[in-house]
């Protein structure tokens, strides 16, 4: 069994992390801190989780986290995302409405600690035996390593999802959106001596593992396995995310993006990863604001940074593998 | 056989920078009508010594040389190959004396007597920092008209050498690149995704070798030592060939993939600074709904193979 404290931003992928960690048989969630990013408030971010966690039938406590970025007034110089709802109005109608609704506040209440409490106190009293997983902008974790540094050396081990390689970005060309969204709070983290496994875009939004990507045979595998709240909810839910990457993005399917990054937790060998490297992230860049840069050391030019190894990057991720135990996991069985 | 191509290659030499030229001159499809040089692998006065004495080597002294920038547009010049490429900047082979002059007249100068004085079109192959093609831009916007496309080697969509996130010609000048890739002119870039791939390992090197002419000994020399680097720092399977693959772009367009797409230079970052930001899905106008040009094909991958056997036939067939 693994203890976890899993930190979201609370959109698809993050709603399907949240089910697979309560119902996986070796991952405890110790709590679920949340973090306005893609889900586009703070309220929201939490509204989810609750409704998420009380499909489930699970006790999980829910923690408000941060409401905006650590560096808010620098504006991204390539602005907002533009509204894409009009394309994929045209294309999908009113199923549009299921992807990323609004999450009304029926479930409970969030914790009154904040997530930035909850994580440093958990982290002090259990030295080296949580683990700490991150589906979103890395916000709180940053907040809580400026207010605590020290829980850098007692976080277990720390995976997150965010960065790009070598495959383009998905919010500008050599941007993943969680670092994108908080560069400077990924730069806090990246550099703190917190051990940390990154699971970049390379291994989940790559068409070269769309098999591990969530398609409409999943759903109807689902559908087969078992009849649960939880089943249900993702059968009658994601069919749109499924069109929506596939039409839209030209991916296998829906990538799995926070599922992995969790899975990877309880199943480490459904990846491989490279050895302990320094990676950065670009602050002052024009056009590349938000990159994840790693220094493996086959450059001319030597950086002083390059000697702070603490994060080793997944790669090639066993796709098949992975989605039949997301399925299973799913089912209950 | 329908007319040649006339190209003028501005370059650094350079091991790969001389394989570059030695293709051009083997080339019937290409016609090199003048060589620019521009300071980084190492210092102008070297990099144009070393230009005259390959031109020399293959005997064509009737190819103008003319000495360009001897530092970037705005930064100060970092010299690239002392590692790579030794302290004159071609290490390895013996090389001739130089057997002729470079022009009394600067790089820039040459450039737009060649392109003005042609009647076709020409094609600029930059292969070295974009200093000299930039200051034409700068200086002369109107022979855009004239030049029918930029085949150039710099770059990665992925990847760097020089810093993680930059490839040495670009980052040498990134200002001078972002010029030119933004200036509406065509351009092809064998940036390091496709260079990486295109490579001769120590076997091939030596059926070179066993060609027997001097120009194939003279090439595979400089393989034997451009290799080095590759072999020992960078864990490659072969001397990678670089500058090269901006005239195989030109000779042999089949045997590559490509995307077309928007190609622009970071030229603020702290970490990215040179760094080419190839748009291959178009990102910009999908999600910020920004208008971006079609710049440049990016290549992305080749047949090895045959990139390797045209390479050794062409310097088979220099006398």
């Amino acid at each position: 069994m693994v203890d976890v404290i899993l930190d979201i931003d609370s959109v698809g992928d993050d709603i399907l992390a949240v089910l697979y960690g309560a119902l996986h048989k070796e991952i405890n969630i110790l709590g679920i801190t949340t973090v306005n990013g893609a889900c586009g408030s703070i309220d929201q971010a939490v509204n989810v989780a609750l409704n998420t966690v009380a499909l489930t039938g699970k006790n999980i406590p829910v923690y408000a986290g941060a409401k905006e970025m650590l560096n808010p007034k620098k504006e991204n110089v390539n602005g907002d995302p533009v509204n894409f709802d009009e394309e994929l109005r045209w294309k999908f109608g009113d199923r549009l409405d299921m992807f990323n609704e609004k999450a009304e506040h029926v479930n409970g209440n969030a914790e009154e600690m904040t997530a930035v409490d909850f994580l440093i106190r958990s982290f002090e009293e259990r030295p080296g035996e949580i683990v700490l997983v991150t589906t979103g902008p890395v916000t709180n974790i940053a907040l809580a390593l400026k207010k605590a540094p020290y829980i850098a050396e007692k976080i277990k081990e720390a995976y997150i999802l965010g960065g790009t390689f070598q495959i383009p970005g998905n919010i500008t060309p050599v941007t993943e959106y969680n670092i994108w969204a908080d560069p400077e709070a990924a730069k806090v983290v990246f550099n703190s001596n917190m051990k940390i496994t990154l699971v970049p875009l390379d291994v989940c939004e790559n068409n070269t593992y769309a098999d591990g990507m969530l398609t409409r045979d999943h759903l109807a595998e689902l559908k087969s396995n078992a009849d649960t709240p939880v089943t249900r909810y993702v059968i009658e839910k994601y069919p749109i995310y499924i069109d929506i990457w596939r039409e839209y993005f030209q991916l296998g399917g829906f990538p799995m993006d926070d599922i992995i990054t969790l899975a990877l937790v309880a199943n480490p060998e459904l990846c491989e990863y490279t050895p302990a490297v320094s990676v950065d992230v670009e602050l002052e860049g024009e056009l590349s604001r938000g990159q994840t840069v790693a220094f493996f050391g086959k450059q001319i030019i030597k950086n002083e940074r390059a000697k702070h190894r603490n994060i080793r990057i997944a790669k090639s991720l066993q796709g098949r593998k992975f989605i039949n135990l997301f399925v299973e996991t799913l089912s209950d069985k | 056989m329908g007319k040649k191509r006339p190209i003028i290659i501005d370059c650094d030499p350079g091991h790969d920078d001389a394989m570059a030229i030695l293709w051009a001159l083997a080339s019937e499809e290409l016609e090199l009508r003048a060589v620019t040089t521009v300071a980084g692998n190492q210092t102008i006065e070297k990099v144009t010594n070393n230009a005259i004495k390959v031109l020399t080597k293959a005997r064509r002294l009737d190819i103008p040389v003319a000495m360009g920038a001897k530092e970037p547009l705005i930064r100060k010049l970092v010299v690239g190959g002392e590692v790579v490429h030794g302290s004159s900047g071609l290490e390895g082979p013996v090389l001739p004396e130089c057997g002729f002059e470079p022009v009394k007249m600067s790089a820039l100068e040459l450039l737009i007597k060649t392109i003005e004085e042609s009647k076709e079109k020409i094609t600029l192959v930059p292969i070295g920092p974009m200093t000299n093609i930039a200051t034409l831009l700068i200086v002369r916007p109107d022979l855009k008209e004239k030049i029918e496309l930029i085949s150039m080697m710099g770059g990665g969509a992925y990847m760097g050498n020089w810093t993680p996130a930059a490839e040495y010609n670009i980052w040498a000048d990134p200002e001078s690149a972002k010029l030119v890739f933004n200036s509406g002119l065509p351009i092809i870039m064998a940036g390091l995704d496709v260079t990486h791939k295109a490579y001769i390992t120590r076997e091939e090197n030596e059926r070179l070798r066993k060609q027997g002419n001097e120009l194939s000994v003279f090439a595979a020399e400089l393989i034997d030592y451009f290799s080095r680097y590759h072999y020992e720092v960078e864990g490659f399977p072969g001397c990678t060939m670089h500058d090269p693959t901006a005239i195989a772009a030109l000779l042999y367009p089949e045997i590559f993939t490509s995307v077309t797409c928007n190609v622009d230079v970071e030229v603020t970052g702290e970490l990215t600074t040179g760094m080419t930001v190839v748009d291959t899905i178009g990102y910009k106008e999908k999600i910020f709904g920004e208008k971006v040009d079609k710049n440049t094909t990016v290549l992305l991958n080749v047949e090895r193979e045959k990139y390797v056997d045209a390479f050794f036939e062409a310097m088979k067939a220099l006398n």
